[in-house]
């Protein structure tokens, strides 16, 4: 009997250790450089909350930490689409203006590797940019440094919550270079072939709420005629 | 004792690791894809959005009401002409599928975009005229798309249908058809006596 109790007492050590080397994986760095920081290309960037409670519509399974706003909101509940969240927002340019009307769609994605930490979401944003155009955005982003850093931290806390300055690129791809891609629309931006990076900077989050204080920031290259006009929205 | 718990820690590492190896972390679910292949090329396929019941979203420049009660239409894009929506999306078996935004605007001339987003397959980017052409068609066709949609290329249309009943509780249903190919490949078959046929495959 002993032998089964140092046994099992042994196993649950070992998943336990596991456990601990996988948070602590110090091969899995937070990204926190955009691959667009050096670009020379004019670039447009738009920001936007994160947060559920400053959304137009904020809506997923109705079941997740984040809950649907505002309340009454459909939920995504089918189960085709209930590891989806769907986020409409106002976006803002890099004077804190309104500059547009967004939608992100984002999925858990099948290529989720936590043993590579890998917390992997496919998410695609259709982006309306007052008087000028429409663009695509198609990107893979990586949830795990936020994941490990805020969420976790906000449920092992004892006032379930967390406060602190947190800033990573959340873009791991389509492109080789870990960039988003955008196409354009219509407006100056048809016919556009581009790319875009997307971080977050999250200040407060709530293990029962979700995202209380978070900001999300597009940049967007766009290296075409349009230059000049980019000048006034550049960083 | 001491080799038996130092056995279980070693159980529990490994175990730990295959099963987040051999378990996947997201597995979502699918619906069969409804798809007609055309004789001249390119597969059909039918979606279409039930209304007012699959509407998750809608906003409209200069109205005071959005969808759902409570959301508030940003106010700066109230003399832009624009107007959003978000749906589920569904088959030609009447299932939920995904979910889309539609963006009408008139920057500069007037204009219909679609974003459909399948969870399991992709997303499509799709472009229509402005204006509603015959039999009631918005036609356009696919921009970009992502995942399975990504080498596609080929057309998509809207309309609205009707609702034919009276029960009052729909509106009607508007359908998205889009028609795809996909990249060309090169396709050689080598038949039984040694005969290579080259061709082109889409």
């Amino acid at each position: 009997m002993k032998y089964l109790v140092a046994l099992l007492v042994g196993i649950i050590t070992g998943a336990g250790a596991f456990a601990l080397l996988l948070y602590n994986n110090p091969f899995a760095v937070k990204q926190t450089i955009s691959p667009l920081a050096v670009t020379n290309l004019p670039v447009l960037s738009l920001a936007y909350s994160a947060a559920p409670a400053d959304a137009v519509v904020y809506t997923n399974d109705g079941e997740s930490m984040s809950r649907p706003y505002p309340e009454g909101a459909p939920e995504l509940w089918e189960h085709t689409v209930n590891d989806s969240s769907v986020l409409a927002t106002t976006l803002l340019d890099s004077r804190g203006q309104p500059a547009g009307f967004g939608v992100k769609f984002l999925t858990d994605s099948e290529d989720t590797r936590i043993l590579n930490s890998e917390a992997i979401a496919d998410s695609a944003w259709h982006l309306y940019v007052s008087g000028r155009g429409t663009l695509f955005i198609d990107q893979r982003e990586n949830f795990w440094s936020y994941l490990r850093d805020v969420v976790i931290k906000a449920s092992l806390n004892s006032a379930d919550s967390w406060r602190g300055a947190w800033i990573g690129v959340m873009t791991s791809g389509p492109n080789p270079i870990g960039t988003a891609r955008v196409v354009g629309g219509n407006g100056e931006f048809a016919g556009l072939d581009s790319e875009a990076v997307e971080s977050l900077n999250a200040t407060a989050y709530s293990a029962g709420k979700g995202p209380v204080a978070i900001e999300g920031n597009l940049v967007i290259t766009v290296p075409d005629a349009t230059a000049p006009n980019q000048a006034a929205q550049s960083n | 004792m001491i080799k038996t718990f130092t056995l279980g820690v070693l159980l529990g590492l490994a175990g730990s690791v295959g099963l987040l190896y051999a378990l996947p972390a997201v597995n979502l679910d699918r619906e069969y894809s409804i798809i007609a292949v055309q004789p001249n090329g390119g597969n059909r396929e039918v979606f279409h959005v039930n209304l007012p019941g699959d509407r998750v979203m809608a906003g409209k420049s200069g109205s005071p009401s959005a969808f759902p009660a409570g959301a508030e239409w940003p106010v700066h894009l109230d003399d832009e002409n624009l107007q959003a929506e978000v749906f589920k999306v569904r088959n030609s078996d009447d299932r939920v599928v995904g979910v889309a935004s539609r963006i009408v605007g008139s920057t500069p001339q007037p204009f219909v975009e679609w974003a459909v987003h399948l969870p399991a397959r992709g997303t499509m980017y799709l472009l229509l005229d402005g204006a509603i052409g015959d039999a009631g068609l918005r036609a356009g066709g696919l921009r970009a798309g992502t995942r399975e949609f990504e080498d596609r290329r080929g057309a998509a249309a809207e309309r609205f249908v009707a609702a034919g009943d009276d029960n009052g509780d729909s509106d009607g249903r508007l359908e998205l058809v889009t028609s795809f190919v996909g990249p060309q490949v090169e396709a050689k078959v080598e038949t039984e006596d040694g005969v290579e046929i080259a061709g082109v495959m889409q």
